[in-house]
């Protein structure tokens, strides 16, 4: 999916997104019919409490799941129309995922894990940049089980922006670290973007990241209730949940 | 155990049905052969010792040429003797009313006016036949019933010479006729050997023996001592021409029924327990995981102060409720499988009636075996659920340790891409698991394999006793034995291309304390029709002087080329000869020795001497050339070669042909069980793993390979050991057959490599597919959010 | 090195999946059945009839008794050579007389005993007689000297010589009689001759051989007393006049003719021998064969060609197998008859040719039961497979049996 990177265009366009678990009395309706647009190159924070509809949101556009209704366009792609196939290269080519745990290989070094991703994609960086970058180079040949958490979720940075993807998605990043590694992981994110320009939405229910934002929506009950804009973002470090 | 376990046990269960289903099956496959054989090996052996109770098979057999009736009262006085039964037995002919080819018989006599006091009858249709009417006869059942005979037909025999025509007055079987081949051969063929029992009157008559008798029988008491009873008869009948008294345990019909049981007895010991440690093995794996999975709730049940032994309690019920619900569908599947055995075995075993027995014993075996199997599984992993303490287990895991396990195939690892090196580094680091997966595999791969073997070695066995060996259309022998001129006579036939002669003297062999009763075959020099071959194949030139022997017979004997072999030959003039071991050849049924005819002869002062030829005939004119065959006199029986090759290969179809489909099921069981419950065990162990490789973008394909991959290679290195181990249990089979009735050669057998071979990769990717599914549907959102 | 390790999952995959599949074809692959092979060859076929014969001698001379005598013991043994017309072979003497029994020893001593007294009775007549003749030669002499005298008349003189000449007669016969009484006396006394007789080789009576060539039985050894036409030994001449009797039974005979060669075998000696059919009687004879069944046999002699020197040993009577050739033809092509089958009612052999059987459908001539004649479809050299397993087809993979 080649697209001309057109800094006019959205990166994401959504239309009327429903997604609905379950049927009968017993439905979850995570997100009730939501319209948004996401421009090229931000960061984007989506707040709220637990079931609001922003990690669904976010497994939405990111291609894990597809909506009960509604449209979600990516570069003017349809992604709700994909098939199971057709998502799988859309996350390929074009995301990248950090998660609250890490999800790395545990039988593979920082390296390796960073190599998964390279080796699949078109236009990979190598990953020792990768890992340089997010200031892993001196613990390239360790496994998972010898880093801590934080070099943990650094690793799995390196390995979502090792594609250079074109959006980085952070479900909850900071979630299992406390809060001065927290802290270093945004600003990770935060460089990322200004270097690469890879457009970063994070989700998270801690109100104060919003800071580092550019666009900050705020979801209820699966739908958004708010969307504001930051003038200017808070570095990462100054950051006090 | 608390309600609400209770609801847990239920609802885990049917969570991982697929895999309790496939352990349950194990189980009862295992449970099912173990009650299988166990209950036949009780039917068959309680039968025979009933029927032989009952209708009182002899201990004792001693035959002799002419004993005079007063010789009883000496027999009957020795040391251990209990009852004795003089009686006559001949050969004779039978002329079939359809004119084909004449059939040999033995004829055997009964006493006047009473049962046999030893082997007597069962009359199975009409009468015995009256004493003073001579031409009266009880045939074999299973022989009447192959020919279409019933009581009232006539039947045209000839006894020694004089051509009588009988009239059948009854059916009869007998446990000295459990197992009856036609002569020479060792598979049953009804149709072409018939037993009739005639008044003694009518025999003594037929073989001149009035006044005496040619056989004893001996039922000893309780605490005999056989040999030494054996030795007495022989000295009383030696006078007479006797040829050897020998004990039931070398009666050839009950040698096969012996043979058989201990076949079972063997296989029951080996086969379920293969099975059942492969059970114990996969509840070990799933419990384990089980535990493993659900650190957290053992952790909560503990710091509610559920105890050790009450946790350790849920998850054995849940492996009970596993192991025995395949145990008791084993015992179902046993008793219905018993059942159909049983027409196979009465076909060949002629049993008056053959019931399937079940074993109390083998039932509580069977399950004790099953409940045993899941403990030791729950027990080994109950270490673990002692050691976890609740604050332990309530913390997310740390993430496995994999940087001890990388060193292993470093140098390998670099040619290989990730998530290839993610299966090497998996491997490496369970190698217990995996060698247990392995081993378990090659186990039940060489079950099968190992009896598909056998079974291609009896095929070769009888492409080489009937195109190397024996290659003649047709056997005739003689009433007795006559001149050679006979020869000329036969080739004269219009149609016989080639007569080559053969002579069979009863003998027994013996070297120092070793002994053996048997036969020399007398042949022709050059003989082309039938051969003796060495062990590569070829003919073996028969020795001027000297005796080549079967190798079956000098492992008996434990002799070599070069040794000398002492003959007491029981016939004619019943000389002791010795003789030197000139060659070993090759045998695959019974202990054959081989001599050319004139030294033979000569051992026996006699010239010119044949008592059969073997017959090549024109495929054209056959049935002219079995028309005067029929014909003459002098000829005992014709036997076909086509005939025995067609009852061996019958009863190979019949017998070997379902054996083989179980055989398979059994390899298919056990494969899918494993690679199913490991590949399940560890999709769930890295659900997550697996999760966010399909995140990262790898397709289901891909990311089914880092799955299956390691299951891939557990089947590829299986493979090669499980041919390795199948060959070496074809080994062990053939040697667990008697060499004394026949050898089965172990051959290499590619074909039945190849399809053991076949049954695995098929169970293999059955389970793989279905894993595969099982991937393909999983919520990637919901593995990425658990814990661990 | 990235596009190596890109591809490893693929190579491996591939690669494993090759490594088996090549296993499953190997193992699938079909075998080759393990056959013997012959080949066809060319040289001679000999048709035979072949049927146990026995050696004799053409002209047996049987020597017997000429008179009824007693044989000498026969000195000679089977085996030895004898020239016809001097060589004694046994020897005869006359009969001793009968044995007495006690009854005829007492009338023959009875016998004597009264021989004895006619003889004392013919003595006492012969001196009655002599006496007579003397008185009537005195009486004679007195008469004469009467006569002269005149006193006694002519009458008187003529009675007194007749009673002297009687007189002398009367002594005559006492003396004839004293010696017919001898006689008598000698006869009784010859009765009582019985065994004893010492022996007097003076009458003994030799048997001479009629013929050149040996002793072949001797049928009375033994002395013993036989009458005159008994059989004492049979003379043959096994070396120039032996020949071979066969008894073919008729349909066999009918194809032989006179003058077809024979070889003769299993006769003991090294090699075969060689012979010609000379005779073949018109008539049959029933017999019962070996194995039983009435036959009619035709007796078929057949020359010896062989000459003497190799078949030393071989006597009369001697049992041997003869083969008689009644069809022969030589450079032919000639294959096992265990190659040979019928397959939709024309006669087939398997060559093999590249690994695999070749049905060939061929012509066949004679046979000698090993070998077949081929007429057409084959040629010196072809491999062929002997005993064909009935599963074979055209095209079956075979493989030789080493």
């Amino acid at each position: 999916m080649e697209q001309t990177r057109d800094t006019d265009l959205p990166a994401f366009d959504v239309r009327g997104l429903t997604r609905t678990y379950g049927t009968g009395h017993t439905a979850v309706h995570a997100l009730r019919g939501v319209d948004l647009r996401i421009a090229r190159g931000e960061i984007v924070v989506l707040l709220g409490p637990s079931g609001s509809g922003k990690s669904t949101l976010l497994n939405i556009l990111g291609g894990l799941d597809r909506p009960t209704s509604g449209e979600a366009l990516f570069n003017g792609q349809s992604l709700s129309q994909m098939n199971d196939r057709a998502l799988t290269t859309y996350r390929r080519a074009h995301v990248g995922f950090v998660f609250q745990f890490y999800n790395l290989m545990a039988s593979l070094t920082a390296r390796e894990n960073v190599e998964l991703v390279t080796e699949i994609a078109a236009h990979p960086m190598t990953p020792e940049e990768a890992l340089a970058l997010v200031g892993l180079s001196d613990r390239m040949d360790h496994f998972p089980s010898q880093l801590s958490g934080g070099e943990q979720q650094r690793v799995a940075i390196a390995r979502a922006i090792a594609k250079q993807p074109e959006v980085l998605f952070c479900d909850e990043p900071t979630g299992a670290l406390d809060s001065a590694t927290g802290r270093s992981v945004l600003a990770v994110l935060d460089d990322v973007n200004r270097r690469l320009g890879t457009t970063v939405l994070i989700v998270t229910h801690a109100a104060a990241t919003a800071a580092m934002a550019d666009t900050v929506i705020r979801f209820a009950d699966g739908q958004i209730r708010e969307i504001t804009r930051n003038p200017t973002r808070t570095p990462p470090e100054g950051i006090e949940w | 155990m608390v309600r609400a376990l209770g609801a847990k046990l239920r609802r885990d269960l049917w969570r991982m049905k697929g895999q309790a289903l496939a352990i349950g099956a194990v189980i009862a496959v295992g449970v099912a052969m173990q009650i299988m054989m166990t209950g036949l090996h009780l039917s068959l052996s309680e039968t025979r010792d009933a029927y032989y109770e009952r209708y009182r098979l002899a201990d004792v057999f001693a035959s002799a040429t002419r004993v005079p009736n007063a010789v009883t009262s000496d027999l009957a006085g020795i040391d251990g003797v209990s009852r004795i039964e003089p009686r006559i037995t001949g050969s004779a002919r039978i002329d079939p009313a359809d004119g084909g080819l004449p059939i040999a018989a033995m004829t055997i006599s009964l006493p006047d006016g009473r049962a046999p006091a030893v082997n007597d009858l069962l009359i199975t249709s009409g009468r015995k036949p009256d004493p003073n009417r001579n031409t009266e006869v009880v045939v074999l059942e299973a022989f009447a019933i192959a020919r279409g005979l019933t009581v009232g037909d006539p039947l045209v025999a000839t006894l020694n010479g004089t051509r009588m025509t009988l009239r059948i007055v009854g059916t009869a079987t007998s446990p000295e006729f459990l197992y009856v081949t036609p002569p020479g051969e060792f598979v049953p063929d009804d149709g072409r050997y018939a037993v009739l029992w005639m008044p003694r009157a009518a025999l003594e008559a037929a073989y001149d023996l009035r006044g005496g008798f040619n056989q004893a029988l001996l039922t000893l008491s309780r605490d005999a001592k056989t040999e030494a009873v054996l030795d007495a008869v022989d000295r009383v009948l030696d006078p007479y021409g006797g040829t050897g008294a020998y004990a039931r345990g070398d009666h050839m019909s009950n040698r096969f029924i012996t043979e058989e049981i201990n076949g079972l007895t063997m296989s029951s010991a080996v086969v379920p327990p293969v099975f059942l440690a492969v059970a114990a093995f996969l509840l070990y794996i799933v419990i384990s995981r089980l535990v493993q999975a659900e650190r957290e709730e053992i952790g909560l049940l503990k710091a509610f102060g559920y105890r050790n032994h009450e946790v350790g309690l849920h998850y054995l019920e849940m492996a009970l409720a596993i192991s025995l619900g395949g145990a008791l569908a084993g015992c179902a599947l046993g008793v219905v499988s018993g059942r159909a055995m049983i027409p196979l075995y009465t076909t060949y075993y002629k049993f008056p009636f053959l019931l399937f027995r079940l074993d109390a014993a083998s039932f509580l075996i069977g399950l004790a075996g099953s409940v045993t199997v899941s403990s030791v599984g729950v027990l080994w992993v109950m270490r673990r659920i002692i050691a976890l303490t609740p604050s332990e287990a309530m913390r997310p895991p740390t993430p496995p340790d994999y940087s001890r396990a990388g060193g292993v195939g470093r140098a390998l690892a670099q040619w290989l891409d990730q998530p290839s090196r993610m299966v090497l580094r998996r491997i490496t680091r369970q190698p217990a698991r995996m060698a247990g997966a392995v081993i378990g595999i090659a186990a039940g791969m060489s079950l099968s394999l190992g009896m598909l073997t056998i079974f291609e070695g009896f095929n070769t066995a009888l492409d080489r006793s009937f195109g190397q060996i024996d290659r003649s259309d047709a056997t005739v022998s003689l009433i007795y034995p006559a001149s050679d001129s006979i020869l000329l006579e036969l080739g004269r036939i219009d149609g016989v291309q080639q007569a080559e002669p053969v002579r069979q003297v009863a003998v027994v062999f013996r070297n120092g304390r070793a002994t053996h009763r048997g036969a020399i075959t007398g042949l022709a020099a050059g003989s082309d029709l039938y051969r003796a071959l060495d062990g590569d194949g070829h003919p073996l030139t028969l020795p001027e002087r000297g005796i080549v022997l079967s190798s079956s017979l000098a492992q008996v004997l434990g002799l070599q080329t070069g040794d000398t072999i002492t003959l007491e030959i029981r016939e004619a003039a019943r000389p002791t000869v010795s003789a030197p071991v000139v060659a070993i050849a090759d045998s695959l049924m019974g202990t054959p020795a081989y001599m050319r005819i004139e030294a033979l002869n000569q051992l026996l002062g006699q010239r010119n001497r044949i008592a059969g030829a073997y017959l090549q005939i024109d495929p054209s004119q056959e049935a002219a050339v079995r028309q005067r065959l029929s014909n003459f006199p002098m000829i005992a029986g014709v036997s076909l070669s086509k005939d025995a090759q067609q009852a061996f290969a019958r009863m190979m179809d019949q017998g070997a042909g379902s054996v083989r489909y179980v055989m398979g099921f059994m390899a298919f069981v056990i494969t899918f069980g494993i690679i199913y419950n490991t590949a399940r065990v560890a999709q769930a162990e890295r659900a997550r793993e697996l999760a966010s490789l399909r995140v990262i973008g790898f397709y289901r394909s891909e990311t089914a390979f880092v799955l299956l991959g390691e299951l891939g290679v557990v089947v590829l290195i299986a493979l090669p050991l499980g041919l390795a181990l199948g060959r070496w249990m074809a080994h062990g089979i053939a040697a667990g057959f008697s060499t004394e009735i026949y050898q089965v050669p172990v051959v290499a057998a590619p074909h039945s490599m190849g399809i053991a071979t076949c049954v695995v990769l098929g169970a293999a990717v059955a389970s793989g597919w279905l894993v595969k599914r099982d991937m393909d549907r999983a919520d990637i959102i919901l593995a990425l959010k658990t814990r661990e | 090195m990235a596009l190596h390790r890109k591809l490893s999952r693929r190579f491996l995959v591939v690669g494993a999946v090759l490594v088996v599949g090549a296993g499953l074809v190997a193992a699938f692959r079909p075998q080759p059945v393990q056959v013997d092979i012959g080949h066809a060859t060319r040289g001679d076929i000999q048709v035979m009839i072949e049927d146990e014969g026995t050696t004799r001698v053409r002209e047996v001379y049987v020597v017997s008794t000429p008179v009824t005598g007693q044989l000498l013991r026969v000195n000679v043994h089977p085996g030895d050579q004898v020239t016809g017309g001097e060589t004694q072979v046994a020897g005869m003497r006359p009969t001793a007389p009968e044995a007495l029994n006690i009854r005829t020893r007492e009338q023959a001593l009875a016998a004597v005993d009264a021989a004895k007294a006619a003889l004392r009775v013919a003595e006492a007549n012969l001196t009655s007689a002599i006496a007579a003749q003397d008185y009537a030669v005195t009486e004679l002499e007195r008469t004469q000297r009467l006569s002269e005298a005149g006193i006694a008349s002519r009458a008187a003189l003529d009675k007194a010589q007749a009673d002297a000449r009687s007189a002398n007669a009367a002594r005559d016969t006492a003396e004839a009689t004293i010696a017919v009484r001898q006689a008598d006396l000698a006869d009784a006394n010859a009765l009582l001759i019985g065994f004893g007789v010492p022996a007097d080789d003076s009458n003994d009576i030799p048997l001479i051989s009629p013929a050149d060539g040996v002793i072949l039985r001797i049928l009375q050894e033994s002395e013993t007393t036989l009458t005159a036409g008994t059989p004492v030994l049979e003379i043959g001449d096994i070396v120039n006049d032996l020949e071979v009797e066969v008894e073919l039974v008729s349909s066999d005979a009918v194809q032989v003719h006179v003058g077809d060669p024979v070889v003769l075998s299993g006769w003991g000696g090294p090699e075969a021998l060689t012979g010609q059919v000379a005779r073949i009687d018109p008539y049959a004879v029933t017999t019962y064969s070996a194995l039983g069944v009435e036959e009619q046999r035709v007796s078929v002699v057949v020359d010896l060609v062989s000459p003497a020197s190799a078949r030393t040993g071989l006597g009369h009577g001697f049992r041997l197998k003869a083969g008689i050739i009644i069809d022969q033809a030589s450079d032919v092509v000639r294959v096992p008859s265990s190659a040979l089958f019928l397959q939709d009612g024309q006669r087939a052999v398997f060559t093999m040719a590249d690994g695999r059987a070749v049905l060939t459908p061929v012509s066949i001539g004679r046979s000698d039961g090993l070998l077949t004649e081929i007429t057409e479809g084959l040629a010196e050299g072809d491999a062929v497979l002997l005993y064909p397993a009935a599963g074979l087809t055209d095209g079956t993979l075979i493989a030789a049996r080493n």
